[in-house]
């Protein structure tokens, strides 16, 4: 098959009506999270992972997919607003977008956002249609020990890339890594740190984990600065740009959207080191730079299409490798695990149908959100005007009943409150969960690949250093972190990052 | 406003220190546990415990390094969260959990959305009472009725 009739199968898939209306549900409640400062497309997608089982596969991924995205469409109209990230990844577009909206600019910087991040959805789309067939094609040549060495350099270049101490990243994936083995072994049947209960038999429940250490834990964090106010701009007018301002911002748009595509390929990468690359980007291929933060178009058009780009191409590796990129794609594999399809490089092959509905279901839904975004502005900006002491009591009932519901136990919900407390000390102790929580979702497969290929090897661990492919993958994540280590990189990191803090 | 933690004039990061020393015990259960309870096997043939004791050893050695590294440094920290909200977020679905088979689902939705409102200090009465029965109606709609969750509106311990 070639290209143009797998399409044609994803978009037949996408276009069924119930998929249609989970991808509406998806991309709406995303653009939802997206607006509100402190709810995440992490913690929403934890939530909603229950309600995911009682619908075919498809439509499940088809509407988290959608959250995921909706949320990078929905966080730039925070930022631009009220100077706050409703996202991370927008981070940067509140820098010149609010700016511009105090400038009377609102409208203009909402929707070069909305078409920047249109476009980028586009062009994504079929870079991840275009690329993770021949992807796939490479991995069905692998065996185990290709497989735990892959994983491995998946893992390295997930810390090195994200923002922090790199020696507590990797203490942060070790530790996740024995999360993962909590629970009955596959090949003995004994079980393993279970403590005797019961609940653990099957490991650690997923979504109760995720929703605790995401969900629970920000709403602690977002606790302890009740007294912080907002002035919101409500006021947006001329949303349509003009001639020039579409020009201006159509080259850091396609710029954007090529690199966010790149960096959301990459492990651990995503819409948030996308949207900074960008701005760094334009910032230094600017005319006249001294612009920058004080409402420069090309400073909200290039992260926006950026971040939406590097949510999308994010997909790849999960869709063709069975490796999940970043958390979200984490427990998007998870749902995916629960409903029985495990993906990896014989997904495509398998479930054509979810494979390519799912791809094709990202331009849909882009397009949906394009429409539906500028229109219902008003919406949004109302849902910025809902307290923050409303939403969180609504979190944590939500939370409660989304876990409760997944095997009808009530100790899920032990698991939940425990690593609710566990992420919040975490995150007090500038430990990430994103490291955390990568690790126990591929601990389990990394110990599998590992056990078979030293059986393979017959105990030989040079194995791993002696196939050529793994090789080369084990001197990348060497090379990477080592590069990460030296103090001049390890300080440019650091001042990248250092606007994430919302 | 991010203040200086620990003892004035202590050349000690002590966020640092803490993490190492939580990571360090955790290291220790698994290690423990495993050399103990599991079998280890062989590198060609592993037991259930090789695996999970290979990787408590690394994450003891990065503890222990995340220690040393943590003198001659100092940390900051942000502020906590109140114990109230601490104890009302965290109480909130432990009580739903304990509640919802034998009171049922509309009055445990009521009285786990009560408590986790009052975590916040600025809430007033009026408002926590408006917001539970929104919610708890929009709940009940929603996972009751549309999902089929299986179970109870109000318990047999109410209706009997």
């Amino acid at each position: 098959m070639n290209l143009l009739d797998n399409l044609s199968l994803g978009m037949a898939t996408a276009l069924q009506p119930m998929n249609l209306l989970f991808c509406f549900i998806g991309a709406f409640l995303g653009t939802a999270v997206g607006v509100l400062p402190g709810v995440g497309p992490l913690a929403t997608i934890a939530m909603l992972l229950p309600i995911t089982f009682k619908v075919s596969p498809e439509a499940s991924v088809i509407m988290l997919a959608g959250i995921y995205y909706g949320a990078q469409y929905g966080g730039s109209t925070t930022a631009i607003l009220i100077n706050l990230p409703g996202e991370a990844s927008s981070a940067v577009t509140a820098i010149d977008g609010y700016q511009m909206a105090r400038q009377g600019r609102a409208g203009t910087a909402l929707s070069i956002a909305a078409i920047g991040s249109f476009f980028a959805g586009t062009l994504s789309t079929v870079l991840v249609a275009g690329f993770a067939a021949p992807l796939t094609a490479v991995a069905l040549t692998f065996g185990p020990v290709e497989y735990f060495s892959l994983m491995t350099l998946g893992l390295i270049a997930s810390i090195t890339l994200a923002n922090g101490s790199l020696l507590k990243a990797i203490a942060m994936i070790l530790l996740g890594l024995l999360l993962g083995t909590i629970g009955t072994d596959i090949y003995s049947g004994s079980a393993r740190f279970t403590l005797g209960l019961d609940g653990l038999a099957d490991g650690l429940p997923i979504v109760a984990f995720g929703a605790g250490i995401y969900g629970i834990a920000e709403i602690l964090l977002g606790l302890e600065h009740e007294t912080r106010t907002r002035t919101v701009i409500s006021k947006v007018t001329n949303l349509l740009p003009k001639r020039s301002e579409l020009r201006q911002a159509a080259a850091p748009i396609a710029r954007g959207s090529l690199l966010g595509s790149i960096l959301g390929v990459l492990p651990g990468g995503g819409p948030l080191l996308a949207s900074f690359g960008s701005y760094a980007m334009e910032k230094r291929l600017a005319t006249s730079p001294e612009r920058f933060g004080k409402g420069a178009i090309e400073a909200v058009a290039g992260p926006e299409a950026a971040n939406n780009a590097g949510a999308q191409t994010s997909f790849v590796p999960m869709l063709s490798l069975g490796i999940p990129s970043n958390p979200i794609m984490a427990l998007m594999m998870g749902a995916l695990i629960i409903q029985g399809i495990t993906p990896g490089p014989d997904f495509m092959t398998t479930h054509p149908g979810i494979f390519w509905g799912v791809i094709a279901s990202m331009w849909v839904g882009n397009l949906m959100l394009l429409v539906l975004n500028l229109p219902l502005l008003g919406l949004w900006v109302k849902l910025l005007k809902v307290p923050q002491r409303a939403l969180f009591p609504a979190i944590v009932a939500f939370a409660s009943v989304g876990v409760y519901s997944v095997n009808t136990n009530g100790f899920d919900l032990v698991v939940m409150v425990l690593f609710g407390f566990v992420g919040y000390v975490m995150t007090k102790l500038e430990c990430e969960p994103a490291p955390l929580l990568l690790g126990f979702v591929l601990g389990p497969m990394i110990e599998e690949y590992f056990r078979r290929a030293m059986a393979i090897s017959q105990g030989d661990a040079m194995v791993f250093v002696q196939r050529p492919i793994s090789a080369v993958m084990l001197a990348l994540a060497a090379i990477m972190l080592i590069v990460a280590l030296l103090p001049a990189i390890s300080q440019k990191r650091a001042e990248i990052f250092v606007e994430d803090e919302p | 406003m991010p203040r200086k933690v620990g003892a004035e004039g202590a050349r000690v990061n002590v966020l640092d220190l803490v993490t190492g020393i939580l990571l360090l015990g955790a290291a220790g259960f698994f290690a423990i546990n495993g050399v103990s309870r599991l079998n280890l096997g062989t590198a060609s043939s592993m037991g259930p415990g090789f695996f999970p004791v290979m990787i408590a050893t690394g994450l003891a050695f990065t503890a222990l390094l995340i220690i040393i590294r943590s003198f001659g440094a100092t940390s900051m920290i942000d502020g906590f969260a109140s114990p109230r909200a601490l104890l009302c977020i965290l109480a909130a679905p432990i009580v739903f959990a304990l509640g919802v088979e034998p009171f049922g689902f509309v009055p445990t939705m009521v009285a786990t959305m009560l408590i986790a409102s009052f975590g916040s200090s600025r809430m007033t009465w009026r408002f926590a009472l408006a917001l539970t029965a929104g919610i708890t109606l929009l709940c009940t709609i929603l996972f009751l009725y549309l999902l089929q969750m299986p179970v109870l509106a109000f318990g047999d311990l109410l209706s009997s």
